[in-house]
């Protein structure tokens, strides 16, 4: 079963009962300078792996980048 | 490489850390990130900013983190693309979140085009921030009044702009920045501005605390040599400044002398 | 960091060392900057200035006109009361001496404003004793505001009082305080405070820190010259002065200079300073410090206010009465210490005017504020 999500706006299908740590597996993101926020809620890393994903949650996924 | 007796005597304290390099910088605007990396540890660069955005999924940005993380610097993430206090407090909690410091440079610029800092909202998100437990360097003009507000708030240092972000101009702001050092409580960092070496080294003589390289070293024709030129360039002027410059030697007026009047006493 | 904690870290013998091994060198560097730290305060109080005298008095009176322009402010201070309950070893108020003691009353104090004002100040000093009960917060709650319906500013010189006192005198119209530390060395300090609430050093010591949290407007700090080393106490004066400016940056200072004069109990100066070194002084502070006032009161002479104003002072006081109701009445009782310069108001700013100095009676700084 999937679920429809929006990731930094972009819309996305993905499987039911999806955790953070595997949406972040999924995207092929570092292990470390990235973090996520779900309908502007900022989730710790300690949570990623029981935080659920659910139908219609906003992600908003931001990661550390050059700059002055 | 570089011993006690080269780089000053005191060394540098923000917050509760200490540093030997008084050079911050930055890691912006540079050709690629392996130059970066070089230049960061050419200079020796102990304290180093960073951005955050939103991931574009479809083109990657470049992992910076890694090899800074290699080399040990403390990270310093910035809140630049924020335009207001809200912004700039939810960029933080962001960064915290993804970095795992609670070290921040505030910066909140709403105009593009010059990047100034607007300072009603860094002095309202510094206040909130300091309250979250935040270690919080604010990016400002160069405003005493302000630099003593920020502090007053609770921020670990000040940043005062030298000139516009990205102009190289040196320190446009010297008058201002000389009376911000004499006022000041907390370290003064001069950000944004310095252009080459001689300005790094000139803030240190006036007594900065620190300075923050980005741009002048980024675009440099040879970013790595740029980088430890600053780097001698800081140590210079730091040295020169703890050691008592000499002043310039006025030469009064003397129409009758003053003490006459005292005789032989 | 409080100033309190900020004293423990001075070291009274480690200072005296240190400025009494300040060399030539130091002083011509000191001379050279244009922006001048404590050490070099030090160099410029120390003995190796000396010979530089003449060029100290140059640039501070360069330095001075910059900052203040050709003016002189004028106050005059108004003895309210000599009862005490402190005994203090040098003042002729010493709760020990067997002088005639006087509060005045609202009547007698409306005399006073109006011999006061006929003379043309509008900045008037309130001195009283230090005694709680009898001139204590009460009588300031009746008299400053009496007072201060007559004049453009007010300062006091009285007892060390709470941080909440200050506030609330503030709103009666408070603008000023004096509270000088007499010497910041605390074992001679205890030798000259001998009974009464001003034995206790560092109340005393955090006057001035409450008076900043009360948000006073300016604040005059001071040692008394010649209870202990008078080089020594004055750099504790412009370390105290340094924290308050840092701390409480939206504050004024001001710095006093009495040197110990003879009184009734007199008593012998630990060290004696002399005019050269007064006038050594009043240069160091100015050229370290550009901003804070430097006040001279009549307890110098004529010829040397005269010649010493254009050096680095900004502040006078003239034709004072230290006895309580002395403006009105001018016999003789008691007064606090002995006058030297006894010219009318008139006459000392005609003497300023001599010396290029233009009398200023009003102090134009609260335009806009309460």
């Amino acid at each position: 079963m999937s679920i429809t999500v929006t990731v930094n706006g972009i819309v996305q299908q993905i499987n039911q009962q999806t955790t953070l740590t595997s949406l972040q597996q999924q995207l092929d993101l570092p292990a470390v300078g990235c973090v996520f926020a779900i309908n502007d809620q900022i989730i710790p890393k300690g949570l990623w792996s029981s935080q659920v994903l659910n139908e219609g949650d906003r992600i908003s996924l931001f990661q550390a980048i050059a700059g002055g | 490489m570089s011993n006690n007796s080269l780089s000053g005597q005191n060394l540098l304290t923000i917050a509760d850390k200490t540093f030997r390099s008084r050079l911050l910088t930055g890691t912006g605007k540079f050709s690629n990130r392996d130059t970066m990396a070089k230049a960061i540890q050419a200079c020796e660069s102990e304290l180093v900013t960073m951005a955050l955005k939103r991931v574009n999924l479809e083109t990657r940005d470049d992992d910076i983190l890694s090899p800074l993380i290699e080399a040990g610097v403390n990270l310093l993430p910035n809140t630049s693309g924020a335009k207001s206090a809200k912004d700039a407090i939810f960029a933080a909690h962001l960064a915290r979140e993804a970095l795992g410091t609670n070290w921040l440079k505030l910066e909140i610029h709403p105009d593009p085009k010059y990047l100034m800092p607007d300072p009603i909202e860094t002095l309202l998100a510094a206040e909130q921030l300091v309250k979250d437990g935040f270690i919080v360097l604010p990016y400002c003009h160069a405003d005493p009044v302000l630099c003593k507000r920020l502090e007053e708030v609770g921020c670990a240092a000040v940043m005062p702009l030298g000139a516009p972000i990205g102009t190289n101009k040196g320190l446009v702001s010297r008058e201002f920045l000389e009376i911000i050092i004499d006022q000041a409580n907390v370290p003064v960092i001069v950000d944004a501005g310095i252009g080459a070496p001689s300005d790094a080294a000139l803030a240190m003589e006036l007594g900065a605390d620190a300075v923050l390289v980005n741009t002048a070293i980024a675009t440099a024709g040879d970013p790595i040599a740029m980088a430890k030129a600053f780097k001698l360039a800081v140590e210079a002027g730091r040295i020169a400044f703890e050691s008592g410059l000499a002043g310039q030697v006025n030469h009064a007026v003397a129409s009758s002398p003053f003490t006459e009047f005292l005789g032989g006493a | 960091m409080s100033f309190l904690e900020r004293f423990k870290q001075l070291d009274w013998d480690d200072i005296k060392l240190s400025i009494y091994s300040k060399t030539s060198q130091d002083v011509e560097l000191a001379l050279s900057k244009s922006k001048r730290n404590l050490e070099d305060f030090k160099a410029l109080i120390s003995p190796a200035a000396e010979p530089y005298l003449e060029q100290m008095a140059q640039q501070s009176y360069l330095k001075t006109r910059q900052r203040f322009g050709n003016t002189m402010s004028f106050y005059v201070p108004l003895y309210l009361s000599n009862l005490c309950s402190n005994d203090c070893t040098y003042c002729g108020f010493s709760m020990g001496n067997r002088i005639k003691r006087k509060t005045l009353t609202d009547d007698e104090i409306e005399a006073e404003v109006e011999a006061i004002k006929k003379m043309g100040f509008d900045s008037v000093l309130l001195v009283t004793g230090e005694h709680e009960t009898k001139v204590g917060m009460d009588y300031f709650r009746r008299t400053v505001p009496l007072i201060k319906s007559s004049f453009n500013y007010l300062a006091m010189e009285v007892q060390p009082l709470d941080q909440a006192e200050y506030a609330e005198l503030k709103t009666l119209g408070l603008d000023a305080v004096m509270v000088y530390q007499e010497t910041y060395h605390p074992s001679t300090y205890s030798k000259h405070h001998l009974r009464g609430k001003k034995m206790d050093f560092l109340y005393r010591l955090d006057t001035p820190e409450r008076l900043a949290k009360a948000g006073i407007d300016k604040i005059g700090l001071g040692a008394l010259i010649g209870l202990e080393d008078w080089r020594t106490d004055c750099f504790h004066v412009a370390a105290h002065i340094d924290y308050l400016e840092k701390t409480y940056w939206q504050s004024r200072y001001s710095i006093s200079f009495p040197r110990l004069r003879p009184c009734a109990g007199a008593m012998q100066p630990k060290s004696v300073m002399s005019d050269k070194q007064l006038v050594q002084l009043i240069c160091a502070y100015r050229l370290w410090n550009g901003e804070v006032e430097l006040s001279l009161s009549t307890r110098e002479s004529a010829s040397f206010r005269d010649n010493v104003s254009v050096l680095g002072i900004t502040s006078i006081s003239a034709a004072s009465k230290t006895q309580p109701g002395g403006y009105a009445n001018s016999n003789v009782e008691l007064e606090q210490f002995a006058i030297s310069d006894e010219r009318s108001a008139n006459d000392v700013a005609l003497a300023m005017k001599s010396k290029g100095l233009e009398a200023v009676w009003q102090d134009w700084h609260f335009a806009y504020s309460g």
